[in-house]
């Protein structure tokens, strides 16, 4: 039996409603399903649900693997980026702005400016991401795991700006906040890099 | 897949060995063609499959090719150069074990008459 482009609908259909939600699983996952059930005769919504309650923990575990693959490819990527322009150009840019700022308006304006800068970016690179996520959109592959880099900074900020007091040298601050703007840009890079290599992947 | 850690162990390269046979494969056709070579002993879930697949994807040995078969993409695995060194290396080294297991296991068995 030969399964028609609405039938490979209800397929992945029933892998999004378990909760397989990146495209790359779920394409692939769909064509598994389809050859199996292609096998068997026409009854083919009964073979659909059979085959899902038969496998649902399984595909559910399934997808939880493909998850930890995809996150660590996509980590090992970001931390490669982290060693090329993506994080040298906007370092570089940015902390020669800040003492460029500093030497007019001081250290306590300076590093207010880089900290707003911080969560403007931050906020502003992340939100596609987490709206994408909640709205199960267009998700190639692990992504929103990436959003979290930016709320792990937060903390350390904040706790930073508690003890700028402390902190003796202005080129201490400034390089942190330099520093983790820059990894906000190459967080985003790396998406993008990510995303165009699943579009030219499937819709060439 | 049978639950034996000996076949686990092993899958990677039986993927492998598989693609540089066939040349390019996808995740059901391997599943179908294991099942054939080894008559139906060797039945490998898409749990086991399709992470084997990805981590050596990930890992640089395969390379995807994707096409529209019947109404939806079908994702194809083929060997990259690398893969294919990898390949040679992990064939030599499981043709090894296999060797010295059989040593281990018939000590009176030639294992040289095997191969």
């Amino acid at each position: 039996m030969m399964l028609n482009a609405t039938q490979i609908q209800l397929i992945d259909r029933a892998l999004t409603k378990i909760g397989i939600c990146y495209i790359d699983i779920r394409l692939e996952l769909t064509d598994h399903i389809a050859a199996a059930l292609e096998q068997k005769d026409d009854r083919f919504e009964h073979h659909l649900k059979g085959y899902i309650l038969e496998h649902k923990s399984a595909l559910k575990k399934l997808n939880r693997k493909f998850i930890f693959i995809a996150a660590c490819k996509a980590y090992k990527r970001f931390f490669s980026n982290m060693f090329t322009l993506w994080f040298v150009v906007p370092f570089a840019l940015i902390f020669m702005a800040a003492l460029a700022v500093n030497s007019s308006y001081g250290r306590e304006d300076t590093i207010m400016a880089l900290f707003y800068t911080y969560v403007a970016v931050s906020c502003i690179l992340s939100t596609p991401i987490i709206y994408k996520s909640l709205r199960n959109r267009d998700q190639y592959s692990f992504g929103f795991g990436f959003s979290f880099i930016n709320l792990l900074l937060f903390y350390p900020s904040i706790y930073m700006l508690r003890i700028e007091e402390s902190i003796a040298g202005d080129n201490v601050m400034m390089l942190y906040f330099t520093a983790i703007i820059s990894v906000c840009i190459v967080m985003h890079a790396t998406i993008r890099q990510f995303d165009k290599h699943y579009k030219l992947r499937y819709n060439a | 897949m049978k639950n034996s850690q000996l076949y686990k162990g092993s899958l990677n390269t039986i993927i492998m060995k598989l693609l540089e046979e066939n040349g390019r494969m996808y995740g059901y056709e391997i599943t179908q063609k294991v099942k054939l070579i080894t008559k139906g002993e060797l039945n490998i879930t898409e749990g086991a499959l399709y992470p084997a697949l990805h981590k050596l994807e990930a890992d640089g040995l395969l390379d995807v090719e994707v096409e529209r078969v019947d109404n939806r993409l079908r994702k194809y695995y083929k060997l990259t150069e690398s893969g294919e060194k990898e390949t040679v290396n992990r064939l030599a080294e499981l043709e090894d074990f296999i060797k010295n297991m059989q040593s281990l296991v018939t000590p009176n068995v030639n294992p040289d008459l095997q191969f």
